[in-house]
This record gives C-alpha cells, structure tokens and sequence, in this order.
C-alpha cells in the first residue's frame, strides 16, 4: 500500500468504524423509526451510549485496475476526544500509529522511520502527515446535531449535519433504524461514499461487521471485515499519551 | 591503567568482533560464537508458524499461521494460509506479497523502504552468531534464550526487543518474540522445523 493510499485508507476506515458505533437507539433495536425527530434522536443516543469503542478488521483495498491489498488493524475511540489507530503490514509490522488526544494529533510510520505531530488547525503543522484531515468529527462525533435537517427518502431517513464547508448526510432504514449509507460531501461533489452491512449483535447492540468505503473520484474501493467489536470497555489513558 | 585492567581490556578487544559494540560482554560472545558454529552448517530452513500478535490499544490477538522458508544467501517466504491465504517473499529484490512488490517504488524506495529491517530480521531467523553482536545488544536470558535489543535507532523506532528461543539441537530458533515501542507483541512459534531441505528458486518465487 502506497503511503497515500495507505492514509486514505486509514481515513475511510476512521470514518467508517468511528462516527458510527451504533449503540443503543431509542427504540428497541430492529423497530422502526417511525419521524425524522427518531432518526436524529437515535444518532444522539448512538453517540451517548458509547463512550469507548475497540475494533479489530480486516481492510482490503481494491483499484480501478483491479488490483487488491490487504491489512489489518485495530482502532480505540475514547469521547469525547480521544482516539488512536494502527494498521499492520504482513500482519506483524506497525505501518501506521495515529493518535488524536484533543487538539493534538500524531502518526507515526515505523517502517519509514517518520514521525510527525502538531495541533489541529495550527498552520505550521504537517497536516498531509495527519492523513490530510483532521479525524476527530468522523470518530468522536457526528456533527452539530441540533442542527441536523431530516429528508424523507421512502424507505429511509436521511440525516443531514454541516460541517464547516461540507455535510454528511447519514441514511437510516425506517424499518428497523439500522444505518445504511454515510456520505461526506464538499460542497456539491460525493468525496467519500460508506455503506454499512453484516450488522450483528454486539452487547444487545447492532454493530456493522461489513463496511465498504467508495472513493468517487479515486475510483477505490475499501472493503472492511470487522473481526470484533467491543463497548465501554475500560481504556488505558496513557494509549492516548505522546 | 593497572595491569590487571590493561589486560582486561587487551581481553576484551581481542574476543570483540569487528564492528560490536563495546557493551557486548565477552562471555556473551563467546556464547554467541559457539551458537554461531553450531548454525553455521545451517543454510535452509523450513518449518510451520504460528503467529500472534498481541495488540496492546484493543487487548486483542491477530493470529495467522502457515510455512515459512529460508536460505541463508538472503531469501525468506511466509506463505500465510490462515486466516488469509497471502504469500510474503522478501529477498535482495524487494518485498512481494501477493505476487506484487510492495512499499515504495522507485526513488522513494532508498529513502522509506523497510528492506533493510527485514533482511536484518532474515538474520535473527537463520539464527544467531557473532554477527548478531554487530547490530544488537544481546543478553543471555538463560540456555536456550537470548533478547537482542537494536542498536540502531531506525529499527529501533519499530522493535525495541526480541526473544529468541532456540532449539537443542539443531540450535535454530523455535519461538521469536518481538516487541514494539508501540506494546505491542508479536510471537511467532516454529514446529516441524527441516534443517537444510533442497530449496530452489521456485519456493523463493514472488
């Protein structure tokens, strides 16, 4: 995996395990959602109720020209600000450390032998080193809810946040309220396309064990296989220290 | 500088290798150098593997397990067959899985290529000698078990130890453990290890 390559992933793989644990919704899990106000009620409560989040998965990169990658690794999210993820070559190799604690942020790449850090948003920071964006709405938060407009799809509800110049709009099946699709726009062009399939019970809670992550201008596909989950589990604070 | 130290360090300078460091103890050494020559006659190696990596930010186990072959002029394969089938070559030519060569191409490759990490964990496979001294801080944990720390700050930045268990005879290595600044751990387990099996090109082939 190229090292651009290698962080876009890193950044769809944020974006796909970190702004949606799905934790317990304000129904029951598998009814309906019956108003837009359950729909981004049930996002809030998503974010609410989970405060830590650990996964292990398999991603597997696929190209226009067919050609495919494999890793694994492994991420932890601590809300409200914290979060560190690590993808491994060969199945041994730390390629990629990332770590957000606030407003700071690091990515390491042992096998490059770089190291960058910085502050989110301070102009003399490296920000391609920090996978060229800043990870913390995709894991820790979806957005200004508050402020979230709801569109009635037919079969889904569509969740719209801004943020900052782009929005996300997240769709929701109103037959059982399980996510189907996050997409982050900038300004009117799809940057980032997720769909979210393979939900199983984690702690009495859906959790999408299939993640696939579209690139519309890349033409890359990353398809995530989600080995475990776990929630609210106690974590060390010091992985978050650097 | 009494005698006795003067001739210590007389001592010292004639067991130490070209090239180890100076905290190298002799009597490391000359374990070393008689691991050295008892592995000396080995030039392929053979075996299944089982690997664990124990992930310290999710507490969890990535395993895998498949063979692993080696030859001493510098070539080694993992052909993983659990729990993905992916087949890792890494020689004089670079690093191939899956067939294709990867990590950086080109320009790019001198500067951030992991190559010379690996060829130098090539050598922690085949065994350990003298040389070993050469590019790592080796102590005897007991008979059958040494820790090599890395004296270079570039390997050091991805492994800070490995432990090394070998066999009674031949005196391979049978269990490797590496560990990361990052805590986490990796233990890689050899069994029906083959001393010197044929090994041609093919079995090297990306």
């Amino acid at each position: 995996m190229t090292r651009r390559r290698g962080a876009g992933a890193a950044l769809v793989l944020c974006a796909a395990l970190g702004c949606h644990p799905a934790p317990r919704p304000p129904v029951p899990p598998g009814a309906a959602i019956r108003s837009g106000r359950e729909a981004v009620a049930a996002l809030a409560e998503r974010e609410a109720n989970t405060q830590t989040l650990t996964a292990t998965f398999k991603l597997t990169l696929r190209r226009a020209d067919a050609g495919e990658e494999s890793s694994r690794g492994a991420v932890v999210v601590a809300r409200p600000d914290r979060l560190r993820l690590q993808i491994f070559s060969f199945g041994v190799m730390t390629a990629y450390d990332y770590t957000a604690n606030g407003d700071r942020y690091r990515a390491l790449r042992p096998l490059e032998g770089k190291q960058t850090s910085g502050r989110f948003g301070d102009a003399t920071s490296d920000a391609a080193d920090a996978f060229g964006e800043d990870l913390r709405p995709l894991f820790l938060g979806a957005g200004d809810l508050a402020q979230a407009r709801v569109r009635d799809g037919g079969e889904r509800w569509t969740v719209v946040i801004s943020i900052g110049t782009e929005r996300r709009e997240i769709e929701i099946a109103k037959q059982d309220g399980s996510m189907l699709r996050e997409t982050l726009y900038a300004g009117d062009r799809a940057r980032l396309s997720i769909e979210y399939a393979d939900y199983r019970a984690v702690d009495g809670v859906p959790m999408p064990f299939a993640i696939t992550v579209s690139y519309p201008d890349k033409q890359l596909r990353l398809a995530i296989a989600v080995t475990r989950y776990t929630r609210n589990q106690p974590v060390d604070p010091l992985l978050f220290d650097f | 500088m009494s005698r006795r130290a003067a001739t210590a360090a007389l001592l010292i300078a004639l067991v130490r290798p070209a090239g180890a460091g100076a905290a190298t103890d002799a009597s490391v050494l000359a374990v070393l150098r008689e691991l050295g020559r008892e592995s000396a006659a080995v030039q392929t190696l053979r075996a299944h593997f089982v690997q664990e990596k124990h992930v310290a930010i999710v507490r969890d186990v990535l395993r895998s397990a498949g063979t692993f072959a080696l030859d001493k002029r510098g070539r080694i394969v993992w052909d993983v067959v659990e729990p993905d089938p992916v087949r890792i070559v890494i020689g004089k030519d670079g690093v191939f899985a899956g067939g294709k060569r990867v990590g950086p191409q080109g320009d790019a490759a001198a500067k951030f290529s992991p190559l010379p990490l690996l060829e130098g964990l090539n050598d922690v496979f085949a065994g350990v000698s003298e040389r070993t001294a050469t590019s790592f801080d080796v102590t005897l944990l007991d008979r059958d078990r040494l820790r090599l720390v890395p004296r270079s700050p570039r390997l050091a930045e991805w492994v800070s130890s490995i432990d090394i268990t070998l066999g009674s005879a031949p005196r391979v290595p049978l269990r490797v453990e590496l560990r990361e600044p990052s805590g986490d751990r990796t233990e890689i387990r050899f069994s029906d290890v083959e001393v010197n099996p044929k090994l041609d090109a093919a079995v090297f082939a990306p």
